[in-house]
């Protein structure tokens, strides 16, 4: 069968060969053979267009290869041309990414004991093809540098922005008001990469309108990073993720190291467990704030079997933290945990079975004279996932006394089984789930024990590319039981339903409606019954350069069934810049306005509005960017009857380097 | 000679009149609250006669004749437009007028906002006006005291509490929900915790102009179950309001992004807090802040990804973060996704691939919108052992000088290291 098939196409290519260089020098679509590659050469195409460029060989190959190259080129592109039929090769060549029309190209089989190209010369001997594009291509710059001269030149590793405000004009000064306010930041940076990999940045700011109890020069980011190959070492703003029930999402400063490839994980690190004010954390943080720990983790059986082991200890003081708003019962603490984790995955990944083993030992408040109490938590559970559909099941156990410094405030004292069922389908989402959970795991008697089940729905539906449809609802009953009968104590039903209308509107558009619908209400306690509704309608609009604008309007509507207490609540909130001239002059301003209704508290009103000019002088310095600004504030307040206006006219300066 | 005689006729006005603009009514305090006694006075440069003072307070009262100086109590709260007619001693009738609001103020607070049984809690009359209360504290517990008592609950349950001003005899309630338990999900709906941080974890953020989508977080654990509700603020002017019914005593995050992304227009440092109108907070949350920057995005404008890389026989070749560790002497395939993350329609893009210094491919794509996805191809020879870098740039060659939009730099590294 060869052997029939070979001698006819051998003696095509001899009569071919002989009129070979006149061919090509026609360019018409004509058989062409080399001694046992038969193609047919591109004589014309047009850009955007996907080609398919097909040749045959006479007798088996390993492989046959398209090698290709644009003008202004030098390297060939090399693309594995697919079996077709019977000994024909094929490549479906989607032009639309050349960056010109000029193409050349050679193929490449790879018999048993030999290559053979066609032409028979390749590469230094190729076809070329000059197509045509149906709009003209634009020029490529030809001084754009390689990144690696970008990267050889010198760089100042510092960057700067200020940021000054002078009042001009005010209705009233409030008492240690600063006429002239200032903010900046000075950052710098520093990247190496070569053997050792060396990252450096870090920001200063500065303000003289620092917040109580703050200096007014903060080291707000800080991150040093070495590596080399799998090694890593960082100091300064790191964020640690190890496991549920030790420490994950949190990001602090402090140092660690990190070796990590394929197979096995390794991760030590000492960490402040608050959010440090200025200067405080950066290196080995206090022992009053302190998180260390580590974790060692291992792939099996072809990372089908992976286990982990996470170890932490440490002190915190919220009292040392920023931004924090806690209860008054939250105090000094101290605690240590021991994790061990795995995660199987089986049936080629569509099956996965994980599963968490913590133990703890805490002392919550390190002011009183109670040891710290030890307790376990664990969680086993796994998701199956095939095609569409995926299935997830957990059931999570926390005891009463397990707590972690690892987590700000962390949920404890529950039993919970949960199990999901998901789809999703082109631009169909849906999600269904189901949970039990109850307090007391211990069943003291000394205290209520709390039930509650919920239900969950999810759905999203993409109508188009551009409109998307999500909706919501939530459902939770509780009960609370002593000695196992129903208390007439706590009891609730909670409700909500979601739903929102996401529209992308052409270039840089977009709208979003939300809508909320919740309540909650008891059968023992109905005077604490509540429900509300909440709109928001919000957009983001762009034209070009030209003019930007940002809306929003919401409106919240609060009912108690049996108390006093109904609230209404409208908002609105615009801001937008309009670029005149743009990068020379634009006119921006901001707008909101709050009302709020209250059977209690009366009615309030909030109004303020602002705008002023901008000034780019960028484009008049060497260096950086510079913008004038001559600003205006009103603000206009009624609040229970009584209201208060303020005006103020400033003129700003903003610089960045 | 016109302009001379307005001058004059301006000047003789100023002078008649002058002094009537100097008369005034003043009161205290201000603003006075119900049931308040306040001091009214009338003042005139030329002096006004003892007794001789209509007085019109705007409440429906009538009139009555008394002296500059008088004192009133407003039995209701609002806006009261307050009067006096007199003739000074220079015999000239005026009549002056003043817009009085009249407040109220008082009310009943306690602490701890969420108070469990048998622990105490003080109770406050705010603004009272008597300094002897009338105490009842909802459990058949009555009490004659101050303006501040201490009372223990020895069962749960919702107080109703009053304080009578014995002033005017006015009651004023509280409702006092008294929980078992301070935490877990029977106790009082409360928040418990907040913090705010932006989506590294930090408390500061700098931003370039325009930059989108900057979104600030709340990491929120709550006891109980209840409604929240709270406003997004920006520099302290209310940005939106969100809602969420919290079952359970649980944890959970909000963040800005069901309002809108952050607006980065206004250049400098910009504030973002979160104001709780339920549950009711004993502080406020602290804000946090971003600082708007001039300095061109240092963002990746271009979304990168490598979605495959493989040997030319279809071995699979390991990315390890940054690292592609690849078989010297051989060609390998790249096949990545790209996204564009700037706000407009770019008409070309030129994407270069580079190794080390050299240039081994370049592709142009065309009209690149906005989120759009775009996948590439690519292939690359390495030629010798060694470690090199590969960088994948992307242009905006429509702009003049071209635009810069992001470098994704990867180092190959040969496989027989491992």
């Amino acid at each position: 069968m060869k052997k029939r098939l070979f001698c006819p196409a051998l003696a095509l290519s001899s009569i071919i060969l002989l009129f070979h260089s006149f061919l090509l020098a026609q360019q018409k679509e004509e058989l062409v053979v080399s001694s046992v590659v038969i193609h047919t050469p591109l004589t014309a195409f047009i850009r955007g267009d996907t080609l398919r460029i097909e040749a045959s060989v006479s007798e088996e190959i390993e492989w046959m290869r398209l090698f290709f190259h644009c003008e202004g080129l030098s390297q060939f592109q090399v693309r594995n041309m697919d079996r077709e039929k019977n000994k024909t090769y094929v490549y479906l060549f989607d032009t639309s990414q050349l960056t010109s029309v000029e193409l050349e190209y050679y193929l490449a089989a790879k018999f048993s004991d030999r290559e053979i190209y066609f032409p028979a010369d390749a590469p230094s001997e190729v076809i070329k093809v000059v197509g045509e594009s149906r709009e003209p291509l634009p020029e490529i710059p030809p001084d754009l540098p390689s990144p690696e001269e970008e990267d050889g030149k010198f760089k100042l590793p510092i960057s700067t922005d200020v940021s000054l405000q002078a009042k001009l004009a005010e209705k009233e000064a409030f008492e240690g008001e600063k006429k002239i306010t200032a903010n900046g930041n000075i950052r710098v940076f520093y990247s190496h990469q070569g053997n050792f990999n060396v990252d450096l940045d870090s920001n200063f700011n500065y303000t003289n309108t620092a917040f109580p109890g703050y200096k007014n020069i903060d080291l707000s980011n800080m991150l040093v990073s070495i590596s080399k190959d799998n090694h890593t070492f960082r100091a300064g703003d790191i964020s640690l993720s190890e496991s549920w029930y030790t420490v994950s999402g949190l990001g602090r400063r402090g140092m660690e190291y990190v070796y990590e490839d394929q197979k096995a994980y390794v991760h030590f690190f000492d960490v402040s467990s608050q959010q440090v004010k200025g200067f405080e954390g950066f290196g080995i943080p206090k022992a009053s704030v302190s998180i260390l720990g580590g974790a060692i983790g291992y792939k099996f059986l072809n990372d089908k079997l992976a286990v982990k082991a996470v170890y932490i200890y440490g002190k915190d003081d919220p009292n040392q933290g920023t931004n924090t708003e806690f209860s008054s019962f939250l105090e000094s603490r101290k605690g240590k945990a021991v994790a061990l984790m795995q995660e199987a995955r089986l049936f080629k990944d569509k099956l996965n079975v994980n599963a968490e083993f913590s133990r703890s030992s805490y002392d919550g408040d390190l002011t009183d004279d109670q040891k710290e109490v030890s307790d376990t938590a664990f969680n086993i559970g796994g998701n199956y996932s095939k095609g569409a559909l995926s299935l997830v099941t957990r059931y999570t156990h926390v005891g009463r006394d397990y707590n972690t410094v690892g987590y700000q405030a962390f949920t404890k004292d529950r039993n919970s089984y949960e199990s999901s069922m998901g789809i999703v389908h082109k631009r169909l989402s849906l999600t269904l789930s189901y949970r039990t959970e109850r307090d007391n795991v211990e069943n003291d008697p000394l205290f209520n024990t709390t039930k509650s089940k919920n239900g969950n729905i999810n759905l999203s539906v993409g109508l188009s590319d551009k409109v998307t449809l999500d909706f919501g609802y939530n459902i939770d009953k509780q009960k609370t039981f002593q000695d196992g009968m129903e208390t007439a104590w706590q009891d609730s039903m909670a409700n909500e339903f979601r739903g929102g209308l996401n529209l992308t509107l052409g270039q840089g558009g977009t709208l979003s409606f939300s809508l909320n619908n919740s309540s909650v209400s008891s059968q023992n306690y109905p005077e604490s019954d509540m429900s509300v509704v909440t709109l928001n309608l919000s957009g983001s609009f762009r034209q070009g350069e030209t003019l930007s604008l940002s809306p929003a309007i919401g409106y919240s509507r609060s009912n108690k069934k049996f108390a006093p207490d109904d609230s209404e609540t409208y908002n609105a909130f615009l801001t937008g810049e309009v670029n005149i001239f743009p990068q020379v002059f634009s006119v921006f301003f901001s707008s909101s306005f709050n009302r709020m209704e209250s059977d209690i508290s009366g009615v309030s009103n909030i109004f303020e509005s602002g705008g002023g000019l901008n000034f780019y002088l960028s484009r008049w310095i060497k260096k950086g960017s510079l913008t004038f600004s001559l600003r205006g504030n009103y603000r206009y307040t009624k609040t229970y009857g009584l209201s208060e206006s303020d005006y103020s006219v400033m003129l700003q300066c903003d610089f960045s380097y | 000679m016109r302009e001379i005689l307005k001058i004059i006729q301006l000047t003789a006005f100023l002078l008649i009149y002058a002094q009537t603009l100097m008369a005034v009514i003043t009161f205290s305090p201000s603003p006075p609250n119900i049931d308040q006694q306040v001091t009214f006075t009338v003042t005139h440069p030329d002096g006004i006669s003892q007794g001789s003072v209509l007085w019109n307070f705007g409440d429906g009262t009538l009139p009555i004749w008394n002296n500059p100086t008088i004192f009133k109590v407003f039995e209701r709260k609002g806006i009261y437009t307050v009067s006096a007619s007199y003739r000074t001693l220079r015999n000239q009738d005026v009549m002056d007028t003043v817009s009085v609001t009249v407040v109220e103020r008082r009310k009943v607070s306690f602490s701890p906002l969420y108070p469990i049984v048998n622990t105490p809690v003080t109770f406050r009359a705010e603004n009272f006006i008597s300094a002897v209360v009338d105490w009842d504290f909802g459990d058949g517990t009555f009490v004659t005291g101050g303006t501040s008592e201490t009372h223990t609950y020895t069962s749960p349950g919702i107080y109703m509490v009053a304080a009578m001003d014995l002033i005017s005899e006015t009651i004023f309630t509280a409702a006092v929900r008294v929980s078992v338990k301070a935490t877990g999900p029977g106790a009082t709906f409360q928040i418990y915790f907040v913090q705010l941080r932006f989506d590294d974890g930090k408390s500061y953020k700098i931003v370039p102009k325009d930059f989108s989508p900057l979104h600030v977080y709340a990491d929120i654990k709550y006891e109980g179950t209840g409604i929240l509700r709270a406003q997004w603020m920006l520099d302290g002017a209310p940005l939106g309001i969100i809602t969420r019914a919290l079952p359970f005593a649980r944890q959970i995050t909000i963040d800005t992004s069901e309002i809108m992304s952050l607006p980065t227009i206004t250049p400098g440092i910009h504030e973002v807090s979160l104001k709780v109108i339920e549950p009711p907070t004993e502080n406020p949350i602290p804000a946090i802040r971003f600082y708007v920057a001039l300095r061109k995005p240092e963002i990746e404008k271009v979304d990168l990804s490598l979605t495959k890389v493989t040997g030319l026989d279809k071995t699979e070749i390991t990315i390890n973060g940054d690292y592609i560790e690849a078989p010297a002497e051989k060609y390998f395939l790249l096949k990545g996704v790209v996204r564009s993350e700037v706000e407009r329609n770019i008409p070309y893009v030129l994407m270069r691939v580079y190794l080390n210094n050299e240039l081994v491919d370049q592709k142009m794509i065309e009209n690149l919108k906005p989120n759009e996805k775009i996948e590439f191809e690519t292939s690359i020879y390495n030629a010798t052992p060694g470690l090199k870098r590969i960088y994948l740039t992307f242009y905006d060659i429509s702009r003049k000088p071209p635009l810069l939009l992001s470098v994704r730099r990867y180092i190959l590294q040969p496989k027989e290291k491992r």
